[in-house]
């Protein structure tokens, strides 16, 4: 009672509060933010274009790299990772902290194996943050681009002229008058349309940091809260047309569709025989029905659809649609990889640097208690706080107790 | 006519000027960056507490706690033992004992611990409402033998007495929730209490920072823009003995400064590369008219003094 009261009170000082004040509600709302957020006009020593961060990054860290995972929060700072303690987001990006994440361990003795950090993801240059290029690779892997120039601008464009109409995507035309990104999030009306989703740049998009020009739409759809723990429900994200081929801007050599190269393929059909597999694998000697065989570490592309009254029934996070691909549904770079990083190399979804993901029934770890799980070669330097959050929580009950590779899903060859 | 646009004129020409000289009573210098026997120390976005009484102030990194005497020097160190679990915050009471916030999963506890930081006692909260069920803290503050709870996800703040009983319960959500639009959540950034009991916090997305009585009063002020005293991306927030407010704005790179009534004072730091600039500032905290400012990029924490006329 007495906490209702406060908030009574709390409500009422408020309302007048705010209605004194400017009311500046929410930030991107799908397209061009806050310009007050990003940009200092007139104050103190600017960086060029007025921005305030030494980076374009840097700047959008501000808010997106803070500390605890809440919403947007897609990078946790240092001083939140201790060793041993993993990343905190659980984003279906994921979080850019595992670039900063380096492993040694010695899978047996008198050899040590080293993980480093960059190899976890798409290495930003955000200096303030302290994030750098990826030494591995001057340019991005399977493209020209130049590494050194990758930004979060490269994939996003902060003001987010493309847009969601009725009549599809367009840059410009109607305003955008929210987020389109959600399944909540409204639809386009004759007179106003939704932000793209991520605020992804796409076709006519003006090319981002790294001078790349995309030429394809990433049509997505997901639950408002998404952010989450996925050791109860997975978090299902609807995935459209245009993923790979999206991808494929900057690694067009990574594309089977664009590639010379021997390369697995992506924005194809799982076709009857891969769809089946997935319907009935639910993991090392485990076997599952079409309706409860979905797996969020191994998502796949709801046909080549760009219809969003299809996508947005699909994002939930509530576990009421459990239901694997139709063989027309595809696969794509996101089956197997997160856009931002992830706590493997090759920002891979799953850890394929060893045969066994799940050992003894449990995640493995230094400090499990379990032999097995504990081994240095299974625990590849994490803990076991590492290898769950790595998963997003998600518990390895639903796996085979010794569970192999996840390319297993769709390949059943364990 | 011509006369009533003329002052009208001058008086918007001057007013600047005027209001620049009242602005000119406060002034904050830059005195050292906390240090150890190796010079200064390269701390990022650490969290930052302060023990007034002893002029002390308490650095969290990475679990580990360091502590600085009233010159800046690091004293002591400890929480690298595992058993004390993941400390994310701390704060000191009137008997100097250190209250240490710690998390083992998503299992929280306040460990009580000598001036040592050797464990004395356990205290969990109780008698949470259920409102409050799901209560995550990541800051603790005592003030007065009441401990301050802040889970900013959660957008809630709670108070017990010293012994961690539940005494008031405050859900700032429901107040921020009234604007919303789906999918959009306004998150608390900076939290503290000031000299009267009062809490602190800042919700930088919509461009604010408020004060709240311990009887629900809500008072606010801020608004964006980039001329002094304006808000970009605002976060830490702390108050000093006069009553001055102090507020962190991470993408101008600066300190800003109001007093009690929230009038703008002055602002020090902006980005640079000069031992009195910032780089991206994220916390402060105000000990016996010194300020503490992290900021990111590596480059430690910075002291400033504050001058008043």
């Amino acid at each position: 009672m007495k906490i209702f009261k406060f908030t009574l009170l709390l409500v009422a000082a408020v309302v007048v509060t705010f209605g004194l004040g400017t009311a500046a509600y929410a930030f991107h709302s799908g397209g061009v933010a806050e310009c007050m957020g990003c940009h200092n006009i007139h104050d103190a020593a600017s960086a060029s274009y007025l921005l305030v961060g030494s980076d374009a990054s840097s700047t959008c860290l501000v808010c997106h790299g803070r500390s605890g995972a809440s919403s947007y929060h897609i990078s946790t700072p240092d001083v939140d990772m201790p060793a041993g303690v993993p990343p905190g987001n659980r984003t279906p990006g994921g979080d850019f902290g595992w670039l900063k994440k380096r492993y040694e361990w010695s899978p047996r003795s008198g050899t040590t194996s080293i993980e480093e950090g960059w190899t976890h993801g798409h290495n930003i240059v955000a200096i303030d943050a302290g994030y750098d290029f990826d030494p591995d690779n001057p340019t991005a892997p399977g493209g020209d681009m130049d590494s050194t120039l990758l930004s979060c601008t490269s994939c996003h464009d902060q003001h987010s002229k493309l847009r969601r109409t009725t009549a599809g995507f367009a840059v410009g035309g109607a305003p955008i008058f929210s987020s389109g990104s959600y399944s909540t999030s409204p639809d386009p009306t004759a007179d106003l349309a939704v932000g793209a989703y991520r605020l992804l740049r796409g076709t006519g998009s003006d090319a981002g940091s790294g001078g790349k020009t995309f030429t394809s739409i990433l049509n997505a759809v997901v639950t408002s809260s998404y952010n989450r723990t996925e050791e109860v429900t997975p978090t299902r994200v609807a995935y459209g047309a245009g993923i790979s081929d999206w991808c494929a801007t900057c690694h067009p050599d990574m594309h089977s569709g664009t590639s010379s190269l021997m390369t697995h393929p992506v924005n194809q059909a799982l076709g009857t025989t891969v769809a089946g597999i997935y319907n009935a694998y639910a993991g090392s000697g485990k076997s599952t029905t079409p309706d409860q065989s979905y797996d969020s570490i191994v998502p796949f592309q709801a046909d080549n659809t760009s219809d969003y009254t299809v996508l947005k029934p699909l994002a939930i996070n509530d576990g009421s649609n459990n239901a694997g691909p139709a063989t027309s549904d595809r696969v794509m770079c996101l089956s197997c990889h997160r856009a931002h990083a992830t706590g493997w190399e090759f920002m891979t979804r799953w850890n394929n640097g060893i045969e066994m993901i799940v050992i003894n029934g449990l995640w493995p770890g230094i400090d499990s208690p379990d032999l097995d799980a504990s081994a240095p070669k299974w625990a590849m330097g994490r803990t076991v706080a590492e290898t769950t959050k790595a998963y997003n929580d998600k518990t390895p009950t639903g796996y085979g107790t010794w569970q192999r590779s996840l390319c297993n899903k769709c390949h059943a060859k364990d | 006519m011509y006369t009533k646009s003329l002052s009208f004129l001058m008086t918007v020409i001057l007013l600047p000027f005027f209001s620049a000289a009242v602005h000119a009573q406060i002034k904050a210098s830059y005195l050292y960056s906390l240090s150890d026997f190796n010079g200064s120390i390269p701390f990022g976005l650490v969290k930052l507490t302060g023990d007034e009484e002893r002029g002390e102030v308490y650095v969290i990194n990475k679990g580990i706690v360091s502590i600085f005497n009233g010159s800046g020097m690091e004293v002591y160190q400890f929480g690298d033992e595992r058993p004390l679990g993941a400390i994310v915050d701390v704060t000191v009471d009137q008997e100097g004992n250190i209250l240490m916030l710690s998390y083992k999963g998503d299992d929280y506890s306040v460990i009580r611990c000598n001036f040592r930081g050797e464990p004395k006692a356990t205290l969990k909260l109780s008698g949470l409402p259920d409102g409050f069920s799901r209560f995550l803290p990541r800051r603790l503050i005592h003030w007065n033998s009441y401990l301050y709870f802040a889970d900013f996800f959660g957008r809630k703040i709670v108070v017990t007495d010293r012994t961690g009983s539940f005494v008031d319960g405050y859900d700032v959500g429901a107040i921020l929730a009234v604007d919303e639009k789906p999918g959009s959540m306004n998150d608390i950034v900076g939290f503290s209490v000031d000299k009267d009991g009062n809490m602190l916090f800042t919700v930088p997305t919509i461009f604010r920072a408020f004060r709240m009585s311990r009887d629900g009063t809500l008072q606010s002020f801020g608004s964006p823009g980039n001329i002094e005293g304006k808000f970009n991306i605002v976060s830490g927030i702390a108050s000093d003995d006069r009553g001055f407010i102090y507020v962190v704005d991470t993408l101008k790179s600066t300190v800003m400064v109001y007093d009690k009534e929230f009038n703008f004072q002055t602002q020090f730091g902006y980005r640079g590369d000069g031992p009195e600039n910032l780089i991206a500032p994220r916390d402060l905290e105000v000990i016996n008219g010194k300020i503490f400012v992290n900021q990111a990029r590596r480059r430690g924490i910075s002291v400033f003094r504050m001058a008043y006329d």
